[in-house]
């Protein structure tokens, strides 16, 4: 399963998608309902779920506000 | 031709920066607003021109405001972090860029502005008149890095040392530094600066950026409201930089050609010695008025001069008839040339880039 995290702007979203492919989290930049619904429009990052907990702990630790989390259907 | 008027514009751009620029127009949609590849590009490229910057001018990405040029990049950080009802401080070698924002401001009764004065002979003097004309109460001061019109490098490090308040707020214009000495927005100390993509670093003209300080708390008002891709359902704009300031669509084309230029750069060391010979030859000449302190301080590679009994306007076209570009007259910064003292006259402005060669000054002395 994947999980999304929403983030606040494309320029957070490429950070984090640096920030977590620097700590070996593949993550790909994604926009959706999901986001939308959270968001109004808005970006994310879709990772596994099981890199969850680290890729939430390193996007922190980068400054970056996580807007929301919203898992994905299998 | 011989472009010796860099610091209007770096000339010539180089053939990468084309090539960029080239490749963003046909493989770039609009940033920001799809999920589809070629929207996905264009913000690939405005991402890797803030990184860019960010890595150049030491602060984060996310900081790094795209702009048109750094008179926007000015009028975004003056018109949205002033203080209302506040005093403002600025040097009396300012370009319109920094003193038109202001005077509105003034006239509109949003704040009181005062003056310093910068000693082109002495920096220790420019540090206490900053500080003096700081005292207790002005809360922002917005100051040119280095003069455009006498390439004197003001001590901003310095000044800013010299009012301890942490809530002192200080944006820094670099239209003429950037590209040309090294800066770095948390060693200096200052909250903003803004720059020119066109000019030290050779990117195209139409862009340019605000470089916020990373970590300090800055609140901004926003000039322009519309479309930023994110937060749509909400009829304000996003409190996050860069996002917050940057609405509609962006230079795409531009931003590439920047970001192009950045990963080429490096630091000039010929235009420097182009300015010392020039110097040096003009120094020697009784029919030419030197402006400037040439002694001891920092200076960019510009230089303003006066012919003995010929008109500056005079002079450049004289130069241009045989292919020498100069730039003559107030240089959009009339203060400047008052507190130089050539406001009645004007100069001929001469401004080397990377390239120039010993020949073209040569070349310039020989028919001047």
């Amino acid at each position: 399963m994947d999980v999304i995290f929403v983030l606040s702007s494309v320029t957070y979203a490429m950070k984090g998608r640096d920030v977590l492919k620097d700590g070996g989290i593949p993550a790909v930049l994604t926009r959706s309902a999901a986001i939308r619904r959270v968001r109004g429009c808005g970006y994310g990052l879709q990772v596994k779920d099981a890199h969850r907990q680290r890729a939430e702990s390193l996007l922190k630790q980068a400054g970056i506000t996580i807007l929301g989390v919203v898992s994905l259907p299998r | 031709m011989i472009y010796l008027d860099n610091a209007a514009t770096g000339f010539p751009k180089s053939p990468y920066v084309q090539d960029a620029m080239r490749q963003a127009f046909f493989a770039c949609g609009n940033p920001s607003r799809g999920s589809h590849a070629l929207s996905g590009r264009a913000d690939e490229v405005l991402y890797r021109c803030r990184v860019l910057l960010a890595q150049r001018f030491g602060t984060v990405p996310e900081r790094v405001i795209l702009t048109k040029n750094a008179t926007e990049a000015l009028n975004l950080a003056i018109k949205g972090l002033y203080p209302v009802h506040g005093e403002v401080l600025t040097s009396d070698l300012e370009h319109n860029a920094v003193l038109r924002p202001l005077h509105a401001l003034r006239t509109a009764g949003e704040i009181t502005l005062k003056q310093f004065r910068v000693s082109l002979s002495d920096d220790h003097v420019t540090v206490e008149n900053f500080r003096t004309a700081a005292g207790k109460t002005v809360s922002m001061a917005v100051v040119t890095q280095g003069s455009n019109v006498c390439g004197r490098v003001l001590p901003v490090k310095e000044m800013r040392e010299s009012v301890g308040r942490r809530d002192f707020l200080m944006i820094l214009d670099c239209s003429q530094t950037a590209g040309h000495i090294p800066i770095d927005i948390t060693e200096l100390g200052v909250d903003a600066i803004c720059i020119p993509g066109h000019k030290g670093l050779y990117g195209p003209m139409g862009t340019g950026a605000l470089i916020c300080h990373p970590t300090r708390p800055l609140v901004f008002r926003t000039l322009i409201e519309g479309g930023s891709g994110v937060l749509s359902r909400s009829v304000f704009m996003p409190e996050e930089l860069p996002e917050r300031l940057e609405a509609g669509t962006p230079n795409v084309y531009g931003i590439a050609g920047l970001g192009a230029a950045l990963e080429e750069f490096s630091y000039p060391t010929k235009e420097n010695a182009l300015f010392q010979m020039l110097v040096k030859a003009l120094k020697g000449r009784k029919d030419i008025n030197l402006h400037g302190y040439h002694k001891n301080g920092r200076y960019l590679p510009v230089l303003l001069f006066n012919k003995e009994g010929e008109d500056c306007e005079d002079v450049a076209r004289r130069l241009a008839e045989r292919e020498i570009a100069v730039r003559a007259g107030l240089h959009c910064a009339p203060a400047a040339h008052r507190a130089i003292g050539t406001g009645d006259v004007g100069g001929v402005r001469v401004s080397p880039g990377r390239g120039n060669c010993e020949r073209d000054i040569e070349t310039l002395l020989a028919v001047l």
